[in-house]
């Protein structure tokens, strides 16, 4: 490997690590998370502890101006704390949004050694607690990229379209918090991130390179807050979509809950205004996460994992590569019990 | 279609494509002053332009909307159209008339660009472009 690629690769952690979870994934994609453990622990034997302790990291307060920085700087502290109390020293985080903060902080810390001090100040005060920073800090995706030929090796399915045989165009997201900020945080760094398309090409699957490919989703924290302020939002998720569609991508895949949620739930939105939609044959186009990809290759039930919490129906999806799933069981409980069918709201609060 | 109504809507993008851009004028342009493409739109030019002040002529915002060929801008883009359409009795005809040849512009330019003899380009240009030049005075 040349000395150049050498700057775009970062070190990720072989195994312990202290999982922190996401406020707004566990909110979306009720699954995901509890399948991204099962996987590390019961397909790839990985030592993962989670601290029911933990708290939210306050990301999207900082980023919204609610959460004044110090107070979100002792809450990451107590973060670490929680990790040190436990022993463990690598980091994996499941959401961009909190990724990019404690790299933010961490750099900050960095750069003024004093700043930490004083954070360790107030956290001792409020907590009596002490902190040391993660010696290996990574998010739950880089993870999935470093065992994607482990994962590869036990999949029962691959991306690859069973009607064709052709492989499944996948439209790679990667949350804009994960390397454009700190590109040496990211697989491939901002310029040429690989950590979607390892997961993709490892998995039988093709990316798709369209020309907004690198184009934020529209998340933006203060750009959906507010309900006036949402057309932001929706505008740009509209430009990615619209880059997309002449490629007719068969599933988009993106490792940023946040960027999972509006381009998946903006499809739904855009449909009923605009009546448009962007995917092959007048179909919306799925999206799932990183730990979905994993799952659905790995062979887990769709409505086990959480499928059926997405707004762009899966079932094409699946049925293109294969599947088996019971449609009567979409809305069940785990234990078969039948919850009954979303329904439609009239009235959109806030 | 009469869409559900959401509280908000999509806005149209300010991204400018490529492909839809037009420079025939800009490129011609540029093929007489060579260094025209080094304006950094800086505006000193305009500051010490003495018909500036009476007839908003300003050069950065002419070379700028030339350069990108679109509806960036008031004034250029008009300009470019009736230049391609060959009609025109525009607004920017008179700004460009008011210009004095007096040569500010180019003692105050930062680049070194000939000012004054892209304002005679552009004019020229665009009185060969038939009768959209009526009323240029002659250069």
């Amino acid at each position: 490997m040349s000395k150049y690629w050498k700057e775009y690769q970062k070190e990720i952690a072989e195994d312990n690590y202290f999982y922190v979870r996401s406020c707004i994934r566990q909110n979306f994609f009720p699954g995901a998370e509890n399948l991204f453990i099962d996987i590390l622990r019961n397909k790839l034997g990985k030592k993962v502890f989670e601290d029911a302790d933990h708290t939210t990291c306050t990301g999207i307060g900082y980023h919204s101006d609610i959460v004044p920085l110090e107070t979100t700087m002792t809450v990451v502290a107590r973060q670490f704390a929680l990790m040190k109390e436990k022993e463990y020293k690598n980091l994996a985080v499941s959401c961009v949004t909190s990724f990019g903060l404690y790299s933010e902080i961490l750099d900050m810390w960095k750069h003024k050694p004093e700043l930490k001090e004083k954070i360790a100040g107030y956290l001792s005060e409020a907590t009596g607690r002490s902190f040391e920073v993660p010696e290996n800090m990574v998010h739950a995706s880089d993870i999935l990229y470093k065992f994607r030929n482990e994962i590869a090796a036990i999949a029962k399915h691959k991306l690859v379209n069973r009607h064709t045989g052709e492989p499944l165009k996948i439209v790679d997201h990667i949350g804009c918090h994960y390397a454009k900020t700190f590109p040496e945080r990211g697989v491939g760094g901002s310029e040429f991130p690989q950590v979607l398309t390892g997961l993709i090409n490892a998995w039988g699957g093709q990316t798709v390179d369209y020309p907004e490919r690198r184009h934020c989703c529209g998340f933006g924290f203060r750009n959906y807050l507010v309900q006036e302020n949402r057309g932001y939002s929706i505008s740009q998720s509209k430009i990615k979509l619209e880059s997309m569609q002449p490629f007719e991508p068969d599933l988009m895949v993106a490792n940023c809950p946040g960027c999972a949620m509006f381009l998946d739930r903006w499809q739904y939105t855009l449909e009923e205004s605009e009546g448009t939609v962007y995917g092959a044959g007048g179909l919306k186009i799925p999206v799932v996460t990183h730990e979905e990809l994993a799952g659905i290759v790995l062979g887990y039930d769709p409505w086990q994992i959480g499928l059926q919490t997405h707004q762009v129906p899966v079932e094409v999806l699946l049925d293109k590569i294969g599947i088996d799933y019971d449609p009567e069981l979409k809305y069940a409980d785990l234990k078969g019990n039948l919850i009954g069918d979303p329904q439609m709201i009239n009235e959109h609060a806030c | 279609m009469a869409g559900k109504d959401f509280g908000f809507a999509t806005k149209a993008g300010r991204q400018i494509d490529l492909d839809q851009l037009d420079t025939t004028l800009a490129d011609k342009i540029a093929l007489a002053v060579n260094s025209w493409r080094a304006c950094i739109s800086c505006g000193s030019c305009t500051a010490t332009c003495p018909a500036g002040v009476k007839f908003h002529l300003q050069l950065p915002t002419l070379n700028r909307a030339f350069q990108l060929g679109t509806d960036f801008c008031l004034e250029l883009p008009t300009l470019n159209r009736a230049f391609q359409l060959g009609t025109a009795s525009c607004l920017e005809l008179a700004t460009l008339k008011s210009c004095l040849l007096c040569g500010k512009c180019q003692l105050v330019c930062p680049r070194g660009i000939p000012t004054r003899y892209v304002s005679i380009q552009i004019m020229q240009k665009f009185k060969s472009n038939s009768h959209v030049a009526k009323g240029i005075p002659s250069v």
